[in-house]
């Protein structure tokens, strides 16, 4: 087991964001959290890296508790990527790339080894940052960017990756482009990767397993086929979906019925 | 290759600050050769004594003292600039000047302790007075450290002091000009006493800094995405914040107020070289720190001899256009639009 939390509560203020939710992450598997907005998942997700301290329950990620890690070595098991992208920085894309090996470093000269470098150029020829290696991040568009942010995130060699609805900008090629990077890194480096999405179908098509958030509760576990059903969409996203089968991935997908409220007769 | 470039720079600009030096030795109200200034300085062939005196006793602990003090200003500017993320933070933002100034002006209107410090009084003062100020900030602000509550409560310390030392000023009328003239910031009557209370600060600060270079490296990503990659930014933040403010308040309590080389110097050398990364900015910006006011102070000697102006006045009145059309000439982000 990855990651395991029970009975995770968390509140701001008066309001219960999270209530006694139990989380657990299998190794190699990929994890959506779905649920509509407010639902706690990105607040799920910042308790599990610990950023945010629970009031309630317990989070261990390999058996050790999430307090209980450094902030160095919490870099060296999980990673984060988020919506965000790199802001403008006059650096270039190789000396931003280099600073996800921090973790890794001595705190002494030279900071940087051969080994750091090997990883470095490792992670710009999977993302293929590596033309881009001189040029200055500011320069660049928003795919080029994510793209960076994701040899950032992978130059940290993380166990787990959490993603905080990171295609929000971009536009479908890159949102493919950025999904099949990650899923061919997970299956040739066994990383864990836990997503919290808002785009259900392309939860359905890549991950393994999901959680269906629900006003703070889980209201449903499991495989993705599973949980996607008209039931459950209709009582999280309050929508009324049309649910067809994908006919190659056989898995489930969500149409809008585009049933408009009629205006003409009026 | 951008490596080699980077360190050239260096080298051009330990070259720039040894030609300052001399210039700045030789010239004054007795002209002597630089060819002179060299001799003396190394021992070598005979020179007259009253060279030998102007250069030891007098001129060479000044440069050295504005030297040090430019570099340490400049300094302490790039780690406020990157540590509040704001391209306006100089090295008295966040109070310690006012601070230093009360402190210095109770030393000048009360006379306290002046027989046992002797001339260390007003420095002693000052720096208790930049202690106390920072001290202030850091209370204020003391829960995360944010850099908007930082700034916020440099803003209300720094109104605070500023208040007092307005009421000091009024309540002394005697020692009018002699408190003016320290606030505007001078080298005079500095000697190697001082030099060897700067020295060590701003070399071991200045080496303390720059093994944090990595980390304020990656502060430029923002704090969130510095905390997933490992860096205790709290900490750090905590750590280079009192390194640079205390940097700032030996040096404002050896000089006075010095203004603009803690704002512009680190803007100056950032469009020069062409990097932000920190491991050359820290190290340059020291340099150009020290040629910047080296020149500005030798400036400020010989313009109305033998009247002397302000060193300050100099600062902004050659720093201000220089930078303005350095800023014209180029495009390129200063690594502050985040």
């Amino acid at each position: 087991m990855i990651i395991r939390g029970e009975g995770i509560t968390k509140s701001y203020g008066a309001r219960k964001i999270l209530d006694s939710i139990d989380f657990y992450v299998k190794d190699n598997e990929w994890i959506s959290i779905l649920g509509p907005n407010g639902s706690g998942k990105s607040t799920l997700l910042s308790c599990l890296i610990g950023s945010s301290k629970v009031d309630y329950g317990t989070i261990q990620v390999f058996g050790k508790d999430i307090s209980r890690y450094t902030v160095k070595d919490k870099a060296k098991v999980i990673a984060f990527l988020t919506q965000e992208s790199l802001p403008d920085m006059p650096n270039t894309v190789e000396e931003i790339i280099q600073m996800g090996r921090y973790a890794y470093q001595q705190s002494y000269m030279p900071w940087y080894s051969k080994k750091d470098q090997e990883i470095v150029e490792e992670v710009m020829v999977f993302t293929n940052t590596i033309g881009l290696r001189n040029s200055q991040i500011g320069l660049l568009s928003g795919g080029e960017r994510q793209r960076v942010s994701i040899a950032l995130a992978l130059a940290q060699e993380p166990q787990i990756l959490l993603l905080d609805e990171p295609t929000t900008y971009l536009d479908v090629y890159y949102q493919l482009a950025f999904f099949d990077l990650l899923k061919e890194w997970q299956n040739k480096n066994n990383t864990t990767i836990i997503s919290v999405l808002h785009d259900l179908n392309l939860a359905s098509l890549y991950s393994d397993r999901c959680f269906l958030l629900h006003k703070g509760k889980v209201l449903d576990e499991g495989k993705v086929s599973d949980i996607l059903t008209t039931e459950n969409i209709n009582k999280t996203y309050q929508i009324d979906p049309l649910l067809i089968q994908h006919p190659i991935q056989k898995v489930p997908q969500i149409l809008l019925k585009g049933d408009f409220p009629s205006t003409t007769h009026r | 290759m951008g490596q080699i470039k980077k360190i050239g720079w260096g080298g051009c600009f330990l070259l720039t600050l040894f030609l300052t030096m001399s210039i700045a030795l030789s010239i004054g109200s007795t002209s002597i050769t630089i060819t002179d200034v060299w001799k003396t300085l190394l021992g070598f062939g005979q020179s007259d004594p009253a060279t030998t005196a102007i250069i030891w006793k007098i001129r060479f602990p000044r440069v050295c003292i504005a030297a040090l003090v430019g570099g340490s200003l400049a300094l302490a500017g790039v780690i406020y600039q990157s540590l509040l993320r704001n391209p306006l933070a100089d090295p008295y933002i966040l109070g310690v000047s006012s601070g230093s100034a009360v402190g210095a002006v109770i030393a000048i209107t009360s006379g306290w302790g002046a027989v046992v410090f002797q001339g260390w009084q007003i420095p002693i003062f000052s720096f208790c007075g930049a202690i106390m100020a920072l001290s202030c900030v850091l209370f204020l602000s003391r829960s995360r450290l944010q850099v908007q509550s930082l700034l916020l409560s440099g803003v209300v310390v720094n109104a605070f002091f500023a208040a007092i030392l307005t009421f000091l000023l009024s309540v002394s009328q005697t020692e009018l000009a002699r408190i003016q003239f320290w606030l505007m910031g001078s080298f005079t009557l500095r000697d190697w006493d001082h030099v060897l209370l700067m020295l060590p600060v701003s070399f071991i600060g200045t080496f303390l800094v720059w093994l944090g270079s990595r980390e304020l490296n990656i502060f430029l990503l923002g704090t969130q995405s510095a905390i997933h990659i490992g860096v205790s930014v709290y900490r750090t933040r905590l750590v280079l914040l009192i390194l640079a403010s205390l940097i700032t308040s030996i040096a404002v309590s050896v000089s006075g107020m010095i203004g603009f080389v803690g704002l512009i110097i680190p803007h100056f050398v950032r469009i020069l070289i062409r990097t932000s990364d920190h491991r050359y900015l820290l190290p340059y910006s020291f340099l150009v720190g020290a040629i910047f006011l080296v020149g500005s102070d030798a400036i400020s000697r010989v313009l109305f001899e033998p009247r002397e102006i302000p060193v300050g006045v100099v600062t902004a009145c050659l720093g201000a256009p220089l930078f303005a059309v350095l800023l014209q000439k180029t495009t390129r982000s200063l690594g502050d639009r985040t």
